[in-house]
């Protein structure tokens, strides 16, 4: 374990070209992934005007509720989350290894590809053709697409990987290779004996609560788990509390996690939801592992030997001190460190929200209620979003040499997206308990209870619409961004063509 | 590097563990799955959907349906039912004894009446033997308990068998509309399906299903009215026009109708109601009723079980503000079977006054699913349990209603029934 704190000498001056390398895939991934996210929200929007005025676009058989709904879902999960992972998934490999990514015409069209995928598999959706398999929806053209844009990307970030010249290995490598390999087994899997050659009966059923836990609760949490590692002791430019508890979450979330999934309540011969169940419990330990690192890490000073991050690593944390706006300092204004702060902050409630729900006496009153669904979008957007969104900030305008059209927008979408999540998240899962136990009471008639969740549905349509205004401003600063980058290319093509032996003097 | 290759190899073990226990391990328990044989019969279960039926269930994939609800009815555990069955000669002293088992019964019982309800097997035990050593005879069946089968969702809880031939299998998640297990023995109307997807408040007040408009066409009405039109209320009804399902709206609600768990599996089991469906494994149509009367009272308590109690509880007693209750109605114990029958036969949509209370109720329509024989054996049975006393209903009524409200009746409220004599 000693190697991690000797790093390679070659590795001391960081290396321009390993951010140059990314500029071109994380645009496509990025630039895709922000205008999914507005799609998805809007779409989350549409869904929740249904809970006022169910006759709402009610006639277009492409809007209706239960496609809406589904879509807005995986534009979420797909089209954002997944992407913009990767993303910072390849950005962290490149800048840990210190070597520039090769090749990188594969990744922008694999970037490309996956993002066709995403437009496949929500026309698919929308237009009745979805498998009805929750989070899983996409038709088969879709999920193909996806999946061989998938395995490319991850080609590349292992190649990366391989090729790297600082030899060290920090906590955040075991988690993103782990989430790496993963996705594609699952994935596969599930498409293969759900839709490609169905299983037999509720089979299918413990096929798909699998996928989707781990996707949703264990690749999430690998990813931006592993991303975090790496800001949060940059940002408060303190050593991560430490290397050792970090492996220990990272292995009891491998171990436990991944068995966590199916309901309590569910139709399938008991040994399965028991061993979820205690599969849950155990899920404890590295939530409160990644909380404990993460609190020690934000107060520093520990007896546990702390995590040197390779001289690279310490020289970049100095060359960005002086960018005051965007990094270190920006602690209570609304920069990339609130962003990660408050996703590491979700992560351990919306963790410990899932694990409850598997607990069978509180199953009892929140299965099947709205609380499922506000443990969904806290994990989806409080946590994994809003981790990502604090690593983009932070990453992109290094890698594309440019800094961001409209900070002051990026601040506003941090306390735009922290109030929409709260305006979301709380009244479902208060309106989740609450309809919960009116139905656990079999005197109170269904209509009644499903009235007593209308308040709760009405007031998180506000937070949605919070969480459209903050994505919106983030989709701004992304394409504001590409477009100044691309004005700064053109410009220089041009002056190029019109005057070459001045072109050296044009500054981008 | 070492360190690595080994943790990265530990981990995908790790990983790949859940994939032995939740992908492999369930398919080699169950993916061989086969029907199984219904409790105490010969039957199995469960049988593949009609054609409609099971094009229907992809209706119900594409729009979504499983968002909103879930196909699980879940159950906390089972208990006991006592019901005389027969009061036997001395009938003072069953009564008597029935009371001091349970003292809230009514002053006079009648055969078919539930003594205990949702007791231990010991208790059950104990009554039954009372009630025989005075010569009385009575009957333990077990019931499925819980909220769900409480709320009507369905007589046991649903298991891995019920999803055998679903593909995709769509059991939901998320109750914002009421769960739909046995959606086909509680609303087992077509055209209250069809209507409810048409426009879900004029059956539903405060429904917060979207209408499905776009699974319907509306038609001027030909030489000849389409023997698919939707039977609209009134307020719904459009002048020369007809309200059309397109195949897919049909096939959803064949989908719909064909929905049930009540079927006693080895794993799932309860004392299904004597001659249900879920007994004889088929319709109720097939009467086993002879002309004895106590052979009509049990009838009528099998179909009631099945199928009227799950709204209006084996009690009775309805459900307080949801559903009026039959014990005490005055449009129970009418002299007259007119408007019961027409009731029972056409449905009801609307304002009703029950027992001095106003309810706004819709009830789907019972005339295809019962034939005459077994409709008068459940009006007899409501018309002399809890506390009614009024008179048997026979056959031949029944029939004489079903052909005075033709084919294709309208369901009433209750202004409209006092329009009929009684």
């Amino acid at each position: 374990m000693s190697e991690m704190k000797t790093p390679d000498a070659r590795a001391e001056t960081p290396d321009p070209k390993v951010d140059a390398s990314l500029r071109l895939p994380l645009l496509a991934l990025f630039g895709g992934a922000a205008f999914w996210l507005v799609t998805g929200s809007v779409l989350a929007m549409i869904a929740s005007i249904k809970f006022h005025a169910p006759g709402f676009l009610a006639a277009c058989p492409w809007l209706t509720y239960g496609r809406v709904q589904p879509a807005a879902d995986d534009a979420m999960l797909y089209g954002f989350c997944i992407p913009a992972g990767l993303g910072v998934a390849l950005w962290l490999f490149a800048q840990f290894g210190q070597a520039p990514l090769r090749g990188v015409l594969v990744p922008v069209v694999a970037a490309k590809l996956w993002h066709l995928g995403v437009l496949v598999g929500l026309i698919g959706i929308l237009s009745g053709n979805s498998t009805g398999f929750a989070w899983l929806e996409f038709p088969r053209a879709g999920s193909i697409i996806l999946f061989f844009a998938y395995l490319l990307l991850a080609l590349w970030a292992m190649m990366n990987f391989g090729a790297r010249r600082e030899r060290a290995l920090f906590p955040s490598h075991w988690f993103l290779v782990a989430a790496l390999f993963w996705f594609p087994w699952i994935y596969s899997t599930a498409s293969l004996f759900l839709v490609a050659w169905p299983a037999r009966g509720v089979v299918q059923f413990a096929i798909n609560s699998w996928f989707a836990n781990n996707l949703l609760f264990v690749w999430l949490a690998l990813v931006g788990i592993g991303a975090a590692f790496y800001f949060l002791p940059k940002f408060s430019g303190r050593p991560l509390q430490s290397y050792y508890f970090a492996l220990f979450a990272f292995w009891m979330l491998v171990l436990f996690g991944t068995w966590c999934g199916i309901p309590p309540g569910a139709p399938l011969p008991a040994w399965m939801p028991v061993l979820s169940s205690v599969a849950a419990t155990l899920t404890v330990v590295p939530v409160l592992a990644v909380a404990v690192i993460a609190w020690k890490t934000l107060r520093g000073g520990s007896d546990a030997p702390p995590i040197e991050y390779g001289v690279a690593s310490s020289l970049r944390l100095e060359k960005s001190a002086h960018r005051a706006d965007t990094t270190a300092s920006c602690g209570p204004k609304g920069g990339p460190f609130c962003f990660i702060r408050f996703g590491l902050a979700s992560f351990v409630l919306s963790s410990l929200m899932l694990i409850a729900a598997a607990c069978p006496r509180i199953s009892r009153v929140t299965e099947f209620t709205w609380f499922g669904p506000a443990q969904t979008q806290l994990q989806l957007y409080g946590f994994f979003a809003m981790t990502i969104f604090g690593a983009i900030y932070d990453l992109l305008p290094r890698v594309a040499g440019i800094e961001w059209p409209f900070p002051k927008l990026a601040r506003a979408h941090f306390w735009a997206s922290l109030s929409g999540v709260m305006l979301l998240v709380l009244p479902l899962a208060i309106g989740g308990v609450v309809q919960g136990l009116k139905l656990e009471n079999p005197d109170v008639g269904f209509m009644d209870a499903m009235k007593a969740t209308l308040p709760f549905l009405r007031v998180s349509t506000i937070g949605l619409m919070l969480l459209l205004f903050g994505n919106l401003l983030f989709a701004l600063n992304i394409f504001g961004l590409t477009f100044v980058w691309e004005k700064a290319l053109f410009k220089k093509a041009f002056a190029a063509v019109k005057s070459p032996m001045d072109a050296g003097e044009v500054r981008a | 590097m070492k360190n690595g290759a080994l943790i990265f190899l530990a981990a995908f073990i790790a990983l790949g563990g859940s994939w032995c226990g939740f992908v492999l391990a369930p398919q080699l328990q169950l993916g061989g799955a086969k029907q199984t044989t219904v409790l105490n019969s010969s039957e199995v279960y469960p049988v593949g959907r009609p054609g409609g039926a099971s094009l229907g269930l992809q209706a119900y994939r594409a729009n979504g349906c499983a968002a909103c609800h879930t196909k699980q009815v879940r159950q906390d555990g089972v208990a006991c039912d006592v019901i005389l069955v027969d009061a036997g000669k001395n009938r003072t002293a069953v009564q008597a004894i029935a009371q001091a088992v349970n003292p809230a019964l009514p002053g006079l019982i009648g055969s078919q009446q539930t003594i205990l309800h949702n007791v231990s097997k010991a208790a059950a035990d104990a009554a039954a033997g009372k009630i025989s050593a005075a010569g009385g005879k009575a009957e333990i069946s077990i019931i499925a308990i819980g909220p769900d089968i409480a709320r009507g969702w369905g007589l046991r809880g649903s298991v891995a068998e019920d999803f055998l031939y679903d593909n995709p299998v769509q059991p939901g998640s998320l109750r914002a509309g009421p769960d739909l297990a046995d959606e086909g023995t509680r609303l087992p109307d077509i055209n209250w399906q069809l209507v409810h997807l048409y426009a879900p408040r004029s059956l539903m007040e405060g429904s917060m299903m979207p209408p499905y408009r776009y699974l319907f066409e509306v038609r001027k009405i030909g030489r000849k009215p389409s023997a698919d039109a939707l039977i609209l209320p009134p307020e719904l009804a459009l002048a020369g026009r007809e309200i059309v399902p397109k195949p897919e709206a049909k096939e959803l609600a064949e989908y719909l109708l064909s929905l049930h768990v009540d079927a006693p599996l080895p794993n799932a089991p309860f004392t299904p109601p004597a001659g249900s469906r879920a007994s004889t494994g088929g319709e109720l149509t097939s009467s086993q009723a002879g002309p004895g009367e106590d052979t009509m009272l049990a009838r009528g308590r099998a179909v009631y079980g099945s199928l009227c109690g799950l709204c209006h509880g084996n009690d009775g007693l309805g459900k307080p503000g949801q559903v009026p209750p039959l014990a005490g109605s005055e449009w129970v114990n009418a002299r007259g079977v007119q408007r019961l029958a027409r009731i029972s036969l056409a449905g009801l949509n609307g304002k009703i006054q029950v027992g001095g209370k106003d309810w706004n109720f819709s009830m789907a329509a019972m005339g295809a699913a019962l034939s005459d024989a077994d409709l008068a054996a459940v009006l007899s049975f409501i018309r002399q349990s809890w506390g009614n006393q009024a008179g048997a209903v026979t056959a031949d009524e029944v029939k004489a209603v079903r052909a005075a409200v033709g084919a294709r009746p309208q369901p009433m409220a209750g202004e409209q029934l006092k329009s009929i004599s009684e």
